[in-house]
């Protein structure tokens, strides 16, 4: 050992050893670390996961859980509480990780709504600083709020079926608006446009898309009436697989449309009030019925 | 200031046409960018709170040619309906003598209304404790489905299958104008764009000789809201409604004055149009754009407006069969007038009834008396509507839409504490009901339910800006993409707070 | 009796304030992220970021024991000092020794790296950092993400300091933390060399006031 153990400023001072130095040290880190991990149960988890201690609790796909309460979270807790992101180191996308809780301990009690720091969040009112979800993404319904408690007050159990909850209120039908890729749509749009855009040059205003995000495509021709006839309706053939909806009333169109009608595989409505009704035409329209089409026509 | 300044000096004149708008787009740096770059920093917080959900995805456009404002665009998804004819009964029809079956409050009728329903409540006219009022009128059931309604509509109970009747609708207004704005602009306070703006500015119109948003009057007054109703609010001004008449002239000084034949109208509209021109070249605001185009629209007008009114043209059997009066204003003229404009692609259509608000005040206000003549007023035609447009195979893409804006309260009107001479109903803002039919809404139903004595909703509760999201949805639109930006905001129809589209009342 | 110590002038006050400040703010950020005091922690965050931009500048134009140039040295000479240390046989430096160097030049750019994420960040509720909206919102994410992680890289950092400035304390008697408070050693724990230069005071304030001006162009441009 050299001599600079002896503090030259103090000489009387004994310097520690390394080795009772670093004893201090790791036994000092262990206690830290051991209180954060208690005081922090995600810590604590993420401890155990790396050891491979930890196991996801029972969980069934009939269960009241996965039914009613996990969608419930998917769509308003999900986005903040998820794989993306951990506020407060709370993930709630699954049984296990909703049970562990997060920075601030556990978030379910099962059995206690009282006890249960996620009941009392969702049950804040409206406006409040602390209300989950919060304001900037869209509110639990009253309806949802019910599920959630009935679920925690029952145990919060991954397994406990539907019918054990005979009391919940009835879920809610979701109007869900798919986002469309413009990408997709161009791309399903390609083989159409260019025959679309000379019908629109020789026709405005009577053949247009379905909506912005199709690929199909519309007709609406009674604006021209008796100007729109068989030999203008031909002039629609390249696009005619495209066209879902034609509303061809009061127009000239006559028995030489029926088999450019029939050329509309894909047509779902079809509109022919005022225009006369040849055999050819009849028939066309008849087996058009049969194969679901709705078609409006002077003759039922 | 000596008068010889307001004299017209030419030499003057390009410096006065030199408007503030020059100034901030010329100079260097320009006012605005020296503003946004101070405010840079801070602006995040503000424009990600008004920006919440879907903020990812792009913007719909809605730019057209400036020329051809109306011209149609597509909707966002495939729609189920591709026009709306929303008949307002304004005043706020009384549904409890209508629609809302309520034995329990019949049985009632003449005993004193209870404390718990006049608490906390802040009514238009009811004072002191007022009686309960049972319906003046005996109901029964119609229809396949069984639904309650009551003798005053034989016509429209011949329909009763069509019809979709939401009873739990509810509003925060309790007098007529701010709430007939809440229902036909989503807000309460004036300035905002009504609903047939703003479908006539998502969708356009199929008709370019015709306006894309059309109002009809009847029942002697305007409503309360005033013009407004189907005002344009921020939009661009020409998606307002157009108020036409069914009597008379459809459009007040449409046609031109004695002296000016069509093709001098033409040649002034051609010079008007020439100086437009040199307007817009000079100064870039497309309002004259919108002005060029709103005059060539009035020149076409003259030709098909007067043909798409003109209600004698039609076989005196469909004129008897709305009821049809010749040569009067009437609600009957205006439901076959709107059934005309809806098959010659008029986009949005909207009939005000006035006369419905049965305080109970007067004769006309009786519920015993004048609410009688209005239902007559509206039956016939509101049914032969429907089934109008069922026998041309246009019901299925037509939105109908009929109600008013509050209900009725289940305590007889007592004004002043004092029984009135005539039987009426208060204001009731907690509850009423509206009926919808084609246009994808499930028909031969019910949503909503209301307590026993129609008073409160006690199921389902549904919002207007609720009722405002769904009927977007019909017409193809997510309401939240139906936007506008103005003051900082992307304004919607169904406003800031988080409206949902029912999908219970969708076929 | 004690013959009376000699001290020496090692730190300069701009690297001590700069050190102790840092050590402040780092603890005032850590506190106010917990507690959910976000304008503070902005705050604290943008002076942990004015005053990094300050050492960075000042490891170029400072005093000798400030600069990079000249306590940074090879990899292979840190581990050679580590092993010396380890042998007992290590040599006195007066300013950082070479693996102190390192652990320097770590933590600042650890630190640097937390705040210009810091920037980028937000809550999810809101609030957002100065430059959160100039990326998009899945990129902000991420730098969330990145934000908390580099914070547990921090607070192991700081660990692994302490741990360090103690054990020069307490097994081999030289201790470093009453120096960087007054700027003085014992002359005893100064190697001889070559005299420390020392730059005036007021070429700091310029450099504070230049790091603080670069803030201020990045979040206001």
């Amino acid at each position: 050992m050299s001599d600079a153990g002896v503090h030259p400023a103090n000489p009387g001072r004994r310097a520690l050893s390394a080795r009772r130095y670093f004893s201090w040290v790791a036994l000092l880190t262990t206690a830290c670390v051991a209180a954060f991990a208690w005081l922090r149960p995600s810590f604590a988890h993420e401890i155990r996961a790396t050891l491979g201690l930890e196991h996801p609790p029972p969980h069934s796909p009939q269960s009241f859980y996965a039914v009613r309460v996990a969608p419930i979270l998917d769509q308003h807790c999900r986005s903040c509480h998820g794989p993306g992101r951990q506020k407060a180191k709370l993930r709630l996308d699954s049984l296990g990780a909703a049970l562990r809780g997060g920075k601030h301990g556990t978030v379910i009690a099962p059995g206690s709504l009282a006890n249960s720091a996620l009941v009392q969040r969702i049950s804040l009112p409206a406006g409040s600083d602390r209300l989950m979800p919060p304001s900037s993404q869209s509110p639990l319904a009253a309806d949802e709020v019910t599920v959630i408690k009935l679920w925690i007050a029952a145990g919060a159990s991954g397994v406990r079926p539907v019918s054990a909850f005979s009391t919940a209120p009835k879920p809610v039908a979701q109007v869900v608006i798919l986002a469309v890729d413009p990408k997709v749509v161009a791309r399903e749009r390609r083989p159409v446009d260019g025959p679309l855009q000379d019908l629109q040059q020789r026709f405005p205003y009577v053949i247009e898309y379905e909506s912005r995000g199709s690929a199909r495509l519309e007709v609406n021709a009674t604006r021209l009436g008796r100007r729109f006839g068989d030999r203008e309706l031909a002039a629609f053939a390249p696009v005619s697989a495209s066209i879902v909806r034609a509303d061809l009333s009061g127009t000239a169109v006559g028995e030489a449309s029926a088999q450019a009608l029939l050329a509309m595989k894909n047509l779902r409505t079809l509109r022919l009030i005022g225009v006369q009704e040849g055999p050819a035409l009849a028939a066309a329209l008849a087996s058009m019925r049969e194969r679901g089409i709705r078609v409006y026509a002077d003759t039922p | 200031m000596n008068r010889k300044d307001n004299e017209f000096h030419p030499a003057l004149e390009p410096l006065q046409a030199q408007t503030r708008r020059h100034f901030l787009q010329g100079c260097a740096g320009g006012l605005g960018a020296m503003f946004m770059g101070s405010v840079a920093g801070l602006a995040p917080q503000t424009l990600q709170a008004a920006a919440p959900e879907g903020g990812e995805e792009a913007r719909l456009d809605f730019t057209r040619d400036p020329a051809r404002p109306l011209s149609p665009l597509p909707p966002q998804f495939a729609p189920k309906a591709r026009r709306v004819i929303f008949l307002h009964m304004a005043g706020a029809p009384s549904q409890l003598e209508l629609f809302e079956h309520k034995p329990v409050l019949t049985r009632f009728d003449g005993t004193d209304c209870p404390q718990s329903y006049l608490a906390g409540k802040r009514f238009a006219f009811i004072s002191g404790v007022p009686k309960l009022l049972g319906a003046q009128y005996p109901f029964h059931q119609a229809g396949s489905h069984g639904q309650w309604i009551s003798d005053r509509l034989p016509h429209l109970e011949r329909q009763i299958d069509e019809l979709c009747f939401v009873r739990s609708l509810r509003t925060d207004q309790f007098n007529h104008a701010p709430a007939q704005l809440l229902v036909q602009t989503g807000n309460a306070r004036m300035g905002y764009a009504s609903f047939g703006s703003w479908v006539t500015y998502g969708l356009g119109t199929e008709n370019q000789n015709l306006p894309g948003f059309i109002v009809l009057l009847s029942g002697g007054k305007s409503p309360d809201g005033g013009k407004q109703l189907w005002g344009s609010g921020y939009l661009p001004s020409v998606y307002q409604g157009v108020q036409c008449r069914s009597q008379g002239e459809p459009v007040l000084y449409l046609h031109n004055p004695p002296g000016v034949s069509r093709p001098l109208r033409r040649q002034m509209l051609d010079a008007i149009g020439a100086i437009n021109q040199q307007i817009y070249a000079g100064f870039a605001n497309p309002e004259t754009l919108t002005r060029i185009a709103q005059y060539e629209m009035a020149f076409r007008m003259q030709l098909e407006a007067s043909d798409a009114m003109d209600i004698h043209t039609e076989p005196a059997s469909v004129q008897a069969r709305y009821g049809v009066e010749a040569g009067k204003s009437s609600f009957a003229n205006n439901c076959l007038v709107a059934r005309r404009l809806a098959e010659r692609g008029v986009r949005f259509i909207q009939l005000y009834h006035w006369g419905w608000d049965s305080h109970g005040s007067s004769e006309n206000e009786a519920l015993n008396l004048g609410f009688k003549k209005r239902c007559l007023e509206v039956d016939q035609p509101m049914a032969a509507l429907l089934a109008d447009l069922k026998e041309r195979g246009m019901l299925d893409d037509t939105l109908v839409v009929w109600g008013g804006e509050f209900g009725r309260t289940p305590m007889r009107e007592n004004r002043d504490g004092q029984q009135m001479k005539f039987v009426g109903r208060d204001h009731n803002p907690g509850a009423y009901t509206m009926w919808l039919a084609g246009g994808g809404i499930r028909p031969g139903m019910s949503y909503g339910e209301t307590d026993e004595m129609g008073y409160e909703i006690v199921r389902d509760p549904v919002e207007i800006r609720d009722l405002h999201a769904t009927l977007l949805y019909l017409l193809g639109f997510d309401h939240r993409k139906l936007n506008y930006p103005y003051q900082g905001l992307e304004q919607k129809l169904t406003s800031v707070k988080p409206a949902r589209v029912i999908a219970e009342l969708l076929a | 009796m004690q013959t009376p110590l000699k001290l020496v002038r090692v730190w300069d006050l701009p690297t001590r304030v700069f050190h102790w400040s840092l050590a402040v703010l780092v603890l005032c950020s850590w506190v106010s992220a917990e507690n959910g005091l976000l304008k503070l922690h902005l705050w604290s965050g943008l002076a942990m970021l004015t005053l990094l931009l300050f050492r960075i500048l000042w490891g170029f134009v400072g005093s000798s024991t400030a600069r990079f140039g000249l306590f940074v040295r090879s990899p292979r000479q840190a581990l050679g000092y580590l092993r010396a240390m380890k042998r007992s046989e290590d040599h006195l430096y007066a300013g950082h020794n070479p693996a102190g160097g390192w652990m320097v030049l770590t933590l600042l750019a650890v630190l640097s790296l937390q705040a210009v994420t810091g920037l980028f960040s937000n809550d999810g509720v809101r609030f957002f950092g100065p430059l959160a909206a100039r990326i998009s919102a899945a990129w902000s994410d991420r730098l969330t993400t990145l934000h908390g992680t580099v914070f547990d890289v921090i607070l192991a950092l700081v660990w692994l300091h302490i741990v360090a400035v103690l054990y020069y304390r307490h097994v081999r008697a030289n201790d470093l933390v009453v120096p960087m408070i007054t700027g003085r050693k014992p002359d005893a724990m100064v190697p001889p060399g070559p005299p420390l230069k020392f730059v005036a005071l007021r070429w700091a304030l310029l450099c504070l006031v230049f790091a603080a001006l670069l803030v201020w162009w990045i979040l206001r441009p």
